[in-house]
Order: C-alpha cells, then structure tokens, then sequence
C-alpha cells in the first residue's frame, strides 16, 4: 500500500511539474542580428511576452523603425529588451510609462503625469529604462542656477527640470538621463561646498584691520561669496567660503605680511 | 554607387550579412576613386558589422546618399575607423550617432546634448574623438559669461553648446570629443590669462592711502578695472591690489603720477 502511494505521489508530482512548464513555457533572450525593420506592436508583444506583462502601446504600435546589428548577433532580455522598447519609442516621441500591473506607450509631452516620484537615493536601484519624477535637494547650489544649467540637458519632449523651491529641483526623465544629470549637481555641490578656514592675524596688525581689510577688498567682486569673523581668541580670522574663495583669500592674507 | 558595391563585393566577405561566419580581426575596408549614390543606411551597416555595434533609428528620416572621393590607388579605412567615418556621413545630414541605454541610436544633432554623456575634464582623452560628449569646466580666474560669449561661435553650429551656469562661475560644453578637446584648450588658456594675484604697492612717505586707492583704481584701464580691486593696506604706507599680472606693473606708473 506504501508503495502505491508513494507511486501515486511521483507520478502526481511529475504531472504537476510538466504541467507548470506547459503552463510557463521559456522564452528565449531575442536575437537581432543584420538589417530588421522593427514594429512597435510586434517588439512590444515579445517584451511583454518575455517578461509575464501586459504593455499597451496604442497607435504608435503601428510605427516601424530600422535595426541593424553585427551579423554575430546580439542578445538581448529582461532589461535590455524594455530598453530596446523604450528607444523605439523614443524615436516617435512617446515612452513607456506603468499602466495598473502592466505598461503603456505615452506621448512623451505627457510623461511627467504618469511616471512614478523616487527619492533620490531610490535612483541608484531604479532600472535604466523606466523613466522616473525625482526631487533633488541641493546644498550650497540655487536651484534656479541648477535648473538653468540642467534645463538644456533633458529630453526636448517629456524631459523637465524645474526649482522646487529655493533649495531643491524636481527632474522629470529616463533613469539612466537622470544619473548622468545628477553628476552636473554633485560637481556643482562640490565646487560652492563652503568651509571656514581660521587664518592667523599677520604681525603687527589688529583683527580687526584685517577683517575690514579683506571686506573691503573683495566687497566689490561678482559671484565672489563669504563670511569674515574675527575669532573669540583675537589672534585669528575665520572665513567661510568654498574653496576658490579661500584660496584668494589666503593670497591676500599673504600680501598683508609683506 | 555601383562602384561602392563592388568594392564590398570584392573586399567585405560574402558572409558579412549573412551572419554565418566572423571576419577575420586585420581586415580593412578598402576604397578607390570616385563612389557616389551610397546610401547612407549602408555606412550603418559597415559600422554595426566592423565595430560589433547595434544602431536603432527612424528609418523614414534617416535617409540619403553620399560620395566618397579617395585616389585611384585605393586608401584603407581600418576596422576601427568606421564608426568615425560613420559619424561624418551622418553630420552631412545633421544626425548623429549617441549610445543610449546600450544601442546607438541615431537622433538629429539639435537634440544630441540631450543624449550626450557628462563626463569630466580628465576623461575626454580616453573618449573616442567621434563620439558627443557633455563636460563641465568649473573656472577659477575667468568670467564663465565672457568664456561662453567669446567660445560660442566656435561650436558646432547644429548640437554644439556652450553655456554658463548661474552661480558657479562654471561652463557646460556639449559637442564632438575631438571638438570639445579643443575648445577646452581654450577655456584652459582664458582662465590662466585672467588668474589673479595680490600683491603689495609702497606709496610715497605721508601719502593718504585711501585717497590713492580710490585714485588709482580710477585710473586702470577699463579692460582691467572689472577684475581689478585696490584698497589700503591696513597699518601700512601702501595699496593693495588684486588683479591679471599686467595689472602690477602699471601701478607703480600710476602711483608716481599721482605724486
């Protein structure tokens, strides 16, 4: 009786699997090799295919586009295939946007409505293709500058940078755009990053001679920003600026001493 | 065109389209007088089959034909080359090729710094020359305003940009690598002419220091007054004085004129 049973559960079990991969069957990475002349509708059904989804792409399914490719071959899946999608479509001007569990092909003027908000720190585990809304705060840097400078960066359709405030910038665009986009803010975080270097007050003057000094001589200069301080000790002066600023600073300091 | 077919016919194996074999490494492209009427989708192919690439582009825009002019001997193009040559048969029709998300794909040069890498100063030189690129200079000494208004007609007159950022004294730079290259030798040489220096200026025994700092700035030529700052020094007979080294020798000739 044991035996049958265990005869039965084998069986049941093998039924079961061999079921499952009917149910699944896999697909293969796909292929481009040579000249292909690609339609939307038809790209979009085998990513959708590959990766157990849905995606919508509307009228611009019926949009073709030429692929051509080393007659070696490449391979491309999971990712790789939303990203030869999210291209295709960006030829047309529209983009890949989620749609309830599944995706759908947008006008690209109308991404910024559909696209999920991340933090910035979800940036680095979003997937390159999916285009995202991220908010980015700033330090040292005023987000209209930032925004000005980022402005000319973005898609011309569906890519926006705007001043979220005075201290932060809201980015609309595709992943990887936005990693490269936040490499122009981290450089120009760093390069206005303020420190306070202390300077001791040269021989023979006051520090207050020197604080006044240093104010008028630089009161004049465009985009040339700190703060002076005498210290609480007497013998020192403390400045606040970022580097380019303290290294001028600390010339004219020099000259004091002659 | 005919001539251009029968010179991959001849030189490019039968089987490069086919997919059935790899060619081998050392093989070169080789062409010889006048070749007209070559499509351009053709030079996309040489450069996805030459250079393992894979372009993706809007067939219905990215048309046309171009000519190729070599000597009657015949030139090589190496294998490496293609995507370069692929780059200027493009820029005829103001396209480019930029990698984006892994396939290069071919958009209008107006919208290339759109799609153009950001990287820095020190990774222009390891960067193919045909290939866009953004990079950001920040300036220690110049006014980012004047290096853009005097660099910008310097640029690619379709894709290329030069412009400041607000704030940060920096210029962002989009264009050709080779193009950038050149034009940050540039920035790099307006920026070292306008370094400023500070240096101390004795004045005459009993001389109002104030006085002679507000003079003496009044005098400087206009090309110097903007950058230039003079002001007394503190507990002492002398001027202070920042500004291009050119400045420094012109304020001891100020200085004894107005003695």
């Amino acid at each position: 009786m044991r035996r049958l049973i265990a005869i039965v559960m084998l069986v049941c079990t093998a039924v079961a699997l061999s079921a499952a991969q009917e149910a699944k069957p896999e697909v293969k990475p796909m292929k481009l090799s040579g000249s292909a002349t690609v339609k939307i509708s038809e790209l979009a059904a085998h990513v959708a295919k590959a990766n157990e989804t849905t995606i919508d792409v509307q009228k611009v399914g019926q949009a073709e586009l030429a692929h051509i490719a080393p007659s070696t071959a490449v391979a491309a899946e999971g990712d790789a295939l939303f990203m030869l999608l999210q291209n295709a479509l960006a030829q047309h001007r529209y983009v890949l946007v989620p749609n309830g569990d599944g995706w759908a092909a947008v006008t690209a003027a109308e991404a910024h409505k559909h696209v999920p908000v991340i933090t910035r720190a979800e940036v680095a585990t979003s997937a390159d293709w999916k285009w995202v809304r991220v908010k980015i705060e700033l330090e040292n840097v005023d987000a209209n500058a930032a925004a000005g400078a980022l402005r000319n960066l973005v898609a011309r359709q569906g890519g926006a940078v705007a001043p979220s405030g005075r201290s932060a910038i809201e980015i609309c665009e595709r992943t990887d755009r936005v990693r490269e986009l936040l490499k122009v803010v981290d450089q120009l975080t760093g390069r206005q990053k303020s420190e306070i270097t202390v300077y001791p007050v040269p021989a023979g003057l006051t520090d207050q001679d020197v604080m006044h000094a240093i104010q008028a001589h630089f009161a004049r200069r465009p985009g040339f920003y700190f703060r002076v301080e005498v210290s609480p000790n007497g013998s020192d002066i403390d400045v606040t600026g970022p580097a380019h600023v303290q290294a001028e600073i600390a010339r004219f300091i020099e000259a004091l001493k002659e | 065109m005919r001539k251009f077919i029968a010179a991959l016919l001849l030189l490019v194996p039968a089987t490069m389209f086919s997919g059935a074999q790899e060619k081998p490494d050392d093989e070169a492209l080789k062409i010889a007088g006048v070749m007209d009427g070559i499509p351009v989708v053709d030079m996309i192919h040489l450069a996805a089959e030459y250079e393992k690439l894979s372009f993706l582009f809007n067939s219905k825009t990215v048309t046309g034909e171009f000519t190729l002019v070599a000597p009657r001997d015949g030139i090589t193009v190496p294998r490496d080359r293609m995507f370069a040559t692929l780059q200027d048969v493009l820029a005829q029709y103001r396209f480019c090729a930029v990698n984006h998300g892994g396939t290069w794909v071919i958009v209008p040069m107006v919208e290339v710094c759109t799609y153009a890498p950001i990287v820095t100063e020190a990774e222009l030189s390891a960067l193919d020359e045909s290939a866009w690129v953004t990079v950001m200079a920040p300036l220690e000494n110049a006014d980012a305003n004047a290096v853009t208004g005097a660099l910008r007609n310097l640029t690619s007159r379709q894709g290329g940009v030069i412009q400041p950022v607000q704030g940060a004294n920096t210029v962002l730079i989009c264009d050709r690598c080779d193009r950038v290259r050149e034009i940050m030798k540039l920035v790099r040489q307006a920026d070292e002419s306008a370094r400023l220096s500070t240096r101390r200026h004795a004045l005459p025994a009993g001389a109002d220091a104030d006085k002679y700092a507000q003079s003496v700035f009044e005098l400087m030529p206009t090309q110097f007054s903007r950058s230039c700052m003079v002001t007394a020094a503190p507990g002492g007979n002398a001027l202070l004085v920042t500004g291009v080294e050119a400045i420094h020798s012109e304020i001891p000739l100020a200085i004894e004129a107005l003695k």
